[in-house]
């Protein structure tokens, strides 16, 4: 009989063992007389078992490390519009030697061979250049210019670089 | 179990501990994220997630022997959150349940194989709505008590007894021609 006794949300909590032991032992009584709830018990507990049977993934070999390494690297990578602008022109610069090295590639080669080939020649002609160069304010400003650009554009191009090895796409 | 002392430590910033931890707890916390998400990838980087927030805010865990339901808790968030979100971008839901619930009430085999038995559990638990997955995850595969799981879902004992058992029921009624 499956009368006012049975209480299947109650066999549920006994299963896991979460009843008051006054709750239990009504149940357990209730258990004796009603054949009703004795096979939704056994269901449940086959259920259970089968729950438990399910194969989960194992956590991959590398999952602690990916988590230490970006507790360690946070805000070098943060998208604030600073570093956005300098990755722009990290891009840019990259492009604008990109086609510099395309276009006029042996020419640039050419000369290279030349400087490197009369490297003191060319170096000692360079200082005695800028000796002469007067240092006033336009040539100290085109100085600082030029060298905070490249740092910048080296910066920039070495964020896009890491953010797309960090995505995977460079490995 | 996570040691106490562990957790002091982790609490100083001590990043070798912290490695520790995280290799003491991701099994267990894959788990739980996998229980809801039903995907594996999905459930790592929620996993990920997880942990840098435990990172910055274990401080704020007063009691360290408390960190198994505290770490729950986050790992739930996230996920809840997450499948919300993944639920807004993939639109495959109505047919996808349909299909599903053609399978567990129209075969009549008495017969199924071992692999198919568990194919077929997996599937019904993906029908369930989260909130209960999460509260059979918890009990099921890590042995959280009803206790535990009222802290980490934020519910009264009488919810987590309810919603365990219309989690069964659900799954019995799927899985009932399934030979259960
Ligand atoms: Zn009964």
């Amino acid at each position: 009989m499956s009368d006012l006794g049975c209480y299947d949300e109650n066999l549920s909590g006994y299963l896991d063992g979460a009843l008051s032991s006054e709750e239990a032992r009504v149940i357990e009584s209730h258990l004796q007389t009603c054949a009703h709830c004795r096979d939704t018990l056994n269901r449940m507990q086959a259920l259970s078992s089968a729950v438990r049977q399910v194969p989960r993934p194992e956590a991959s070999l590398l999952l602690t490390a990916r988590i230490l390494s970006r507790i360690q690297t946070p805000e070098i990578y943060a998208e604030t519009p600073l570093n956005k602008l300098l990755q722009s022109w990290g891009l840019l610069n990259l492009l604008v030697l990109g086609t510099l090295v395309i276009l006029f590639g042996p020419v640039l080669l050419e000369v290279m061979r030349v400087i490197v080939k009369h490297l003191v020649i060319v170096t000692s002609l360079v200082v005695k250049l800028s000796w002469q160069l007067p240092l006033d304010r336009t040539n100290l400003t085109l100085g600082l210019v030029l060298i905070v650009g490249a740092m910048a554009a080296f910066y920039g191009f070495g964020r896009v670089f890491s953010a797309l090895s960090r995505e995977g796409t460079i490995s | 179990m996570v040691e106490v002392s562990l957790i002091e430590q982790v609490k100083t910033g001590d990043l070798t501990a912290f490695e520790k931890l995280v290799q003491g707890t991701q099994q267990r916390g894959l788990n739980i994220a996998y229980g809801i998400l039903n995907d594996p990838l999905d459930a790592e980087e929620v996993l990920q997630e997880a942990y840098l927030q435990v990172y910055h805010n274990i401080g704020k865990l007063k009691a360290p022997e408390a960190f198994r339901s505290w770490f729950g808790k986050i790992i739930t968030h996230l996920a809840f959150r997450y499948s919300r979100e993944r639920r807004r971008f993939k639109t495959v839901p109505l047919d996808y349940v349909r299909q599903v619930e053609d399978t567990f009430i129209d075969e009549p085999e008495t017969l199924v194989l071992k692999k198919e038995q568990q194919d077929q559990m997996i599937n019904a638990l993906k029908t369930l709505p989260d909130e209960y997955k999460a509260a059979l995850i918890l009990r099921e595969w890590e042995d959280y008590s009803y206790q535990e799981i009222s802290e980490v879902l934020d519910i009264p004992l009488g919810t987590v007894k309810s919603r365990i058992f219309s989690a069964r029921k659900i799954l019995l009624k799927k899985l009932k021609e399934g030979g259960f």
